[in-house]
């Protein structure tokens, strides 16, 4: 049972650097970034790929942030000519080409059936002591991105952002740099999101293509939007709401049903949908808006 | 001084600009009057940067500002405000100011990490102006609210304090005038006239004849995209021209 919410735990916090992430990117620079889990899989190949071509795990990590982050450089410089919302659509094609070259690139990535035998974060350790082990790092990485987007959301910078996502073009008439703002918020977004690959890869010890399909984007989204967009604290909570959503309903049966296993998955997404739109009927803002959005 | 020559633009067939030239000094205010559809925001979208003109330039003091981005164009003083307000509406009033006063060097990732303390040296005096500023519009006691939640006349207001935060040489105002309250509309007469005083170069577009004749020290008359007359408010609200061209299309 401890090894079970540990290995939840892993997983949730994973989920919170993505949505700490888009959150910046969305929720601070209102960029509709529909391709998070892009950078996600860039990140868990990097990593994975790299420690397993003999260098030392944290370099392996810092080198997904870096290559997830360069990665999105060009979708950045691409908003130079497209209106906000276009790079939705541009956002989901990067994600799927990105999944394509994974599933393609066979002498890479080894394509679809995946990538095995990924060194695992605190090999030395016991299984057990790994996973607490793992989850204590992963906190720590939570705290510090935290802490690192609470500063920059009340910086110059941060206020630029949000100045930016509320009207654009009043910003550029001001003397800002629009493309150079949303490029920077893409790219930081990115890394952390390459950062919370590293540590799924490492976590895991296996990724494949499939790991990295646009639901995986969608939830962080839903995470995002239910925790409260624009707010570090309410994405946590959001996250933290949609992994006992998706956990829990797994145990269904317990309460006196009887699905089967894609009776199961089908009301589970159903419920999932349904405390969606709840929350944006009762709190269209999320549970836990910054206070600007409040009242 | 800016110097407009010769601006044309089109929007597929339809010549919406064809060949505006202008000039206009510090100090002085020009205002932009014509009936609706004659080109008077374009105009102002074409020499502010949001536009690309098909042809013509821009000068101002000598630098060529045709063709650059609207950010590089505010940056060299050149500063437009909206026909709608476009307020920062989650900001806060004071904030909205700040976002303007702001240096893009003091809103770098590594201003917020590394270099905190200049860039807090310098956000202070940025608060110290943007404060100053509210309380010059009558602002100030709603400094703390969100901009979204400022009547139209506020937001005017706001707007144009946003762009006095930059430090503007030419500042572009579309129809500061536009649904604001008769007890706002003194108030924003002597804002304007102040401009002038401060030797700024103002340009700004009206419907409202009896308040840009008042301010004004120019009248450029704006019809289907060309300059049909240019002079003083005196000598242009005494053109027979004027009258059945811009009256006579556009109730006043």
């Amino acid at each position: 049972m401890i090894s079970y919410l540990v290995a939840i735990a892993i997983i949730g916090l994973i989920y919170v650097l993505l949505g700490l992430a888009l959150n910046l990117q969305w929720g601070q620079t209102g960029l509709i970034n529909f391709g998070h889990v892009a950078s996600f899989a860039i990140g868990a190949y990097t990593s994975g790929l790299l420690s397993l071509a003999g260098w030392p795990i944290p370099l392996c990590m810092a080198a997904a942030m870096v290559l997830a982050g360069a990665a999105a450089w060009p979708l950045g410089r691409l908003t130079v000519t497209l209106k906000e919302d276009y790079l939705a659509i541009i956002a989901i094609g990067f994600s799927e080409v990105v999944r394509s070259v994974l599933e393609n690139e066979m002498w890479l990535t080894r394509g679809p059936s995946g990538v095995p035998g990924i060194p695992s974060l605190f090999s030395s350790l016991p299984a057990a002591e790994r996973g607490v082990a793992i989850m204590v790092a992963l906190l720590i990485a939570v705290a510090l991105v935290f802490l690192l987007l609470e500063r920059l959301t009340r910086a110059p910078f941060g206020r630029a952002l949000r100045a930016i996502r509320d009207n654009e073009m009043a910003a550029a008439a001001l003397a800002k740099n629009i493309v150079s703002f949303k490029t920077r918020s893409l790219v930081l977004g990115a890394a952390i999101a390459g950062l919370a690959g590293a540590f799924y890869a490492h976590y895991l010890t296996f990724i494949s293509p499939e790991q990295f399909t646009p639901e995986v984007t969608f939830n962080v989204w839903i995470a995002v939007i239910i925790g409260g967009s624009g707010s570090n604290l309410g994405t946590i909570l959001g996250t933290f709401l949609l992994i006992l959503f998706l956990e829990g309903t797994r145990f269904l049966n317990d309460l006196g049903l009887s699905l089967d296993g894609s009776q199961l998955g089908a009301l589970r997404f159903m419920l999932i949908g349904a405390a969606l739109v709840l929350c944006m009927l009762f709190r269209p803002a999320g549970l836990l808006p910054p206070s600007s959005r409040r009242g | 001084m800016l110097r407009v020559e010769n601006i044309h633009k089109s929007f597929g067939g339809l010549k919406v600009l064809q060949g505006i030239s202008l000039e206009a000094q510090p100090g002085t205010i020009t205002g932009i009057i014509g009936p609706n559809g004659a080109g008077k925001s374009t105009l102002f979208s074409a020499i502010s940067g949001f536009l690309k003109p098909d042809a013509g330039s821009v000068m101002l003091d000598g630098e060529r500002l045709d063709g650059l981005r609207p950010d590089l164009v505010a940056a060299r003083g050149l500063v437009r405000t909206f026909q709608v307000p476009r307020e920062f509406g989650d900001l806060t009033v004071l904030d909205n100011l700040r976002v303007a006063g702001s240096q893009m060097t003091d809103e770098s990732i590594l201003a917020a990490l590394v270099f905190w303390r200049r860039t807090a040296q310098h956000e202070s005096e940025v608060t110290r102006r943007a404060e100053e500023m509210l309380q010059r519009l009558n602002l100030a006691a709603v400094a703390d609210n969100q901009a979204r939640a400022l009547s139209g006349g506020q937001k005017k207001l706001l707007e144009l304090g946003r762009t006095l935060m930059v430090n503007p040489r030419v500042l572009l105002i579309d129809e500061p005038f536009a649904g604001v309250a008769p007890a706002l509309r003194d108030q924003l007469v002597a804002h304007l006239k102040a401009l002038r005083t401060a030797g700024i170069c103002v340009l700004i577009i009206e419907h409202d004849i009896e308040a840009i004749m008042e301010i004004s020290d120019r009248i450029c008359v704006l019809v289907e995209g060309a300059i049909l007359l240019e002079g003083t408010p005196a000598e242009v609200q005494r053109d027979p021209r004027v009258l059945s061209a811009y009256l006579g299309s556009a109730p006043a």
